[in-house]
């Protein structure tokens, strides 16, 4: 007698094989979202809150940079007008130093340039570069130039 | 039908995300706090620093002082960081130059940011959010 084979027996599946602790969470599909996607959004979170920090950072050590190479000029004028790099570079350093930063000091036809370097400390997400690094020029502007 | 009866799970996923809803809400709120204070953070440094600077670009440290207190209030004002109070500092102690130290302004600004209405520094464990600048002020200006 041929009986007429359902498509589960068919396939074999359903009545012979044992049933995996996959397939009998049937129903729990939000459960397993929540918990999947705890780990997704609190990197999301991490990402989004060191991107911040590291813009941040950016920005402060641009601004130090900006600062120092002023602090440069400054410090490094002579009486006619012209920058004395050893003095100037003396200078930006020291004003360095004073804001927390680290960097170089470049001074190259009367114009200082410095690079600022800022550390900063990841607060949830250890990766990426940890330190903000900002670019700033000075130069002297005589009056009427 | 009779299965379906016995041993029935139907309607369950309704009730779970029921139970999901709150923890799903509450990350999203997460997210939304962190770009609020990210945002804050940047607005508090931008006015430092302005603060700073025009404190410097002053001719005197008590014009300085006052020079620094606007621009820092008018950078605030103009983004969209709600503060419950805003305290600006310009230390302009060492405004005049001494020996070979360079005058120099610094400014710390601080925003208790409010979030959805509320006061962030009324939630235990959090403090309102602070910046430092620092200005040189020039030597050789004209007059």
């Amino acid at each position: 007698m041929v009986r007429p084979q359902s498509i589960h027996s068919e396939k074999g599946k359903r009545p012979t094989m044992k049933a995996k602790w996959w397939q009998k969470e049937r129903g729990e599909a939000p459960v397993i979202l929540v918990f999947g996607m705890i780990p997704v959004l609190l990197i999301v979170i991490g990402l989004f809150m060191e991107n911040g920090a590291l813009i941040n950072a950016q920005e402060r050590a641009t601004l130090i940079a900006q600062s120092a190479a002023r602090a440069g000029v400054n410090g490094g004028i002579t009486a006619d007008t012209s920058i004395n790099a050893e003095l100037a570079r003396r200078a930006a350093q020291k004003y360095l130093t004073q804001s927390g930063a680290e960097g170089s000091v470049a001074v190259q036809n009367g114009k200082v340039t410095v690079r600022a370097v800022i550390p900063y400390e990841p607060k949830f997400l250890p990766i990426g570069n940890k330190e903000g690094v900002g670019i700033g020029a000075a130069r002297v502007f005589k009056p009427g130039q | 039908m009779k299965d379906l009866f016995k041993n029935s799970e139907r309607g369950s996923q309704s009730v779970s995300t029921f139970f999901a809803i709150p923890i799903i809400f509450l990350f999203f709120m997460l997210i939304l706090y962190a770009g609020v204070m990210g945002s804050a953070k940047q607005a508090v440094q931008s006015a430092a620093n302005a603060a700073a600077r025009d404190a410097s670009l002053a001719r005197t440290a008590n014009s300085g002082n006052a020079a620094g207190i606007q621009a820092a209030n008018r950078v605030m004002t103009q983004g969209s960081v709600k503060c419950d109070s805003i305290d600006v500092d310009v230390d302009t102690s060492r405004f005049q130059a001494s020996g070979t130290n360079l005058g120099r302004v610094d400014a710390t600004v601080t925003c208790d940011v409010v979030f959805s209405g509320i006061k962030i520094s009324a939630i235990p464990g959090i403090r309102s959010t602070t910046a430092h600048g620092t200005s040189p002020v020039d030597s050789f200006r004209e007059r």
